[in-house]
């Protein structure tokens, strides 16, 4: 289901972690409904003040979340980003935001779970359960 | 023809610029530019000015950087901060005495004491090579807790002296900023060592925090005293709208979350209430909301046209609100240094310039052009 454009080693490394859980069963629909719930709190305490409660973010200054191409395609990306920052130049439904984001001082299963909540919010449903292990996992 | 197609391109734009987030209607000044003077800092949270001109930075991650003849060296010594969202590193002052005492003032995020998470605290401590000494905690909020927002945290002394800091509620609305036997969304006054002065507005009143000065506020950013009356001015975030300047007055409520003139950032309401009788109406509000941080009067002459002027600054909307202030009204605002970056922290330099810490750029100097 994730498209990956980079062929590097090191991406296939973290995709591989990211895509364990592709294997989806009731069991881990429930640990994916309930760590939504948390992300949602995690959510409003770091995020909506840039991305807004609607996840559209602020145009040409902070990117959207909701039908983001870059969140749908960068998910060991967006985990490092929300980990440790993001700088730069990227690309998101065709515009490019130039900027910063500080790390938001999140606890690995912090991390997981705004993931899980942002990956299916709004009209997203970039279903794969995130858990704390493979944040953990994702290095600067 | 060709009227016809910016009148219609005017109409557009105007719709658009509606239909998306609300648009602040402050003119732009275009008769100002600026000159970088630090660069390369990330979030120049607080700053000061030694009394040989060098500069002491605050870096919102927990640096502590002095900046003297275009060098940065960083100093050691400086407390652990809990770098958690809104928090960390903040404030930075010197005693009025300096000179004589060596005492610097810091506002930070700490997660010491009891409880996961952490709370604001204020330090002093005294420079020398490089390091900070003899720190002393002189206030630590409580509880601790995880919640990433509302920390306040600026600094200033009054002409006698006293100590005065600003912690926000700690995304804790409901609970902190109208009860002062809690801490948090409160104005504080103390000693500059410390102690509690013992005319301060709660001395008396069983369980309360005496360190508080007033309350009922929501995360303010920004203090200064006002340069010829000596009052103390703040100003504060309000929700989604209504952020307020304020005098604040020993004792008072100042409101939050009872009264306010903003709404949640989903859009639905707080409160139907602007304004009570008990409660202190702000002396100004910005809807849609600017994000103020830093505050400074421009005392000197060397902006003309602009001396008695309040800056804020605007993480928002990323520009130096220039502030045109009559018989304590904000009769006009223009923007200065307009789309440079989120303004975070201003301060007058010994030269009179006005100097603005803009995040992700570093350092500038505010010039006026003709």
């Amino acid at each position: 289901m994730t498209l990956c454009a980079c062929n590097s080693s090191e991406k296939k490394n973290l995709m591989a972690v990211v895509d364990s859980s592709e294997n989806r069963n009731p069991k881990q629909d429930l640990m994916l409904e309930e760590s939504i719930k948390r992300g949602a709190n995690v959510y409003a305490d770091f995020c909506f003040s840039c991305h807004l409660p609607n996840g559209k973010g602020v145009a040409n200054v902070y990117p959207p979340l909701a039908g983001s191409d870059y969140l749908k395609n960068n998910q060991p990306e967006s985990i490092k980003a929300i980990k440790y920052g993001l700088s730069g130049k990227i690309e998101v439904n065709g515009k490019t935001y130039v900027g910063v984001m500080s790390p938001m001082g999140l606890e690995n299963d912090e991390i997981a779970d705004v993931m899980n909540y942002i990956n299916n919010s709004w009209d997203n449903a970039f279903g794969t359960l995130i858990t704390e292990e493979q944040v953990s996992k994702i290095e600067q | 023809m060709k009227h016809h197609f910016t009148f219609m391109y005017l109409i557009f734009s105007c719709c658009w610029s509606l239909l998306s987030c609300a648009q602040d209607k402050n003119p732009v000044n275009t008769h100002n530019s600026h000159e970088v003077i630090v660069s390369d800092l990330a979030i120049p949270w607080g700053f000061c000015f030694l009394p040989d001109a060098s500069m002491l930075i605050t870096e919102k991650a927990g640096d502590l950087i002095h900046f003297k003849d275009g060098k940065k060296t960083l100093i050691s010594g400086v407390p652990e901060v809990y770098n958690r969202g809104q928090g960390g590193l903040m404030d930075i002052k010197l005693h009025p005495n300096y000179e004589e005492n060596g005492w610097i003032y810091l506002s930070y995020a700490s997660s010491e004491g009891e409880g996961k998470g952490g709370h604001t605290a204020i330090m002093r401590a005294k420079l020398k090579d490089s390091a900070l000494l003899e720190s002393e905690v002189l206030y630590k909020a409580t509880p601790n807790t995880t919640k990433g927002q509302h920390f306040g945290s600026r600094i200033v002394f009054d002409a006698a002296g006293y100590l005065f800091f600003t912690i926000g509620e700690r995304g804790n609305r409901d609970e902190n900023p109208q009860d002062i036997t809690r801490d948090g969304g409160k104005v504080y006054r103390l000693n500059a060592d410390g102690t509690i002065p013992d005319d301060n507005p709660f001395i008396d009143i069983k369980n309360a925090k005496t360190a508080i000065y007033s309350y009922g506020h929501r995360n303010p950013q920004g203090m200064v005293v006002h340069p010829t009356t000596g009052e103390i001015w703040a100003h504060e975030h309000g929700p989604k709208g209504g952020d307020e300047i304020n005098t604040i007055k020993p004792g008072k409520n100042y409101g939050w979350p009872v009264i306010t003139y903003g709404v949640n950032y989903s859009g639905t309401s707080i409160t139907n209430e602007t304004s009570r009788p008990n409660m202190k109406q702000p002396l100004y509000y910005w809807v849609p909301s600017i994000a103020p941080s830093g505050m400074e009067f421009i005392t000197s002459d060397v902006y003309k046209g602009w001396k008695g002027n309040l800056l804020v600054g605007s993480l928002k909307f990323q520009y130096l609100d220039n502030c045109y202030i009559k018989d304590q009204k904000v009769v006009k605002q223009e923007r200065l240094l307009d789309g440079l970056g989120r303004v975070r922290s201003i301060n007058q330099g010994p030269d009179g310039y006005i100097y603005v810490g803009v995040e992700n750029l570093g350092i500038v100097k505010l010039i006026q052009t003709k």
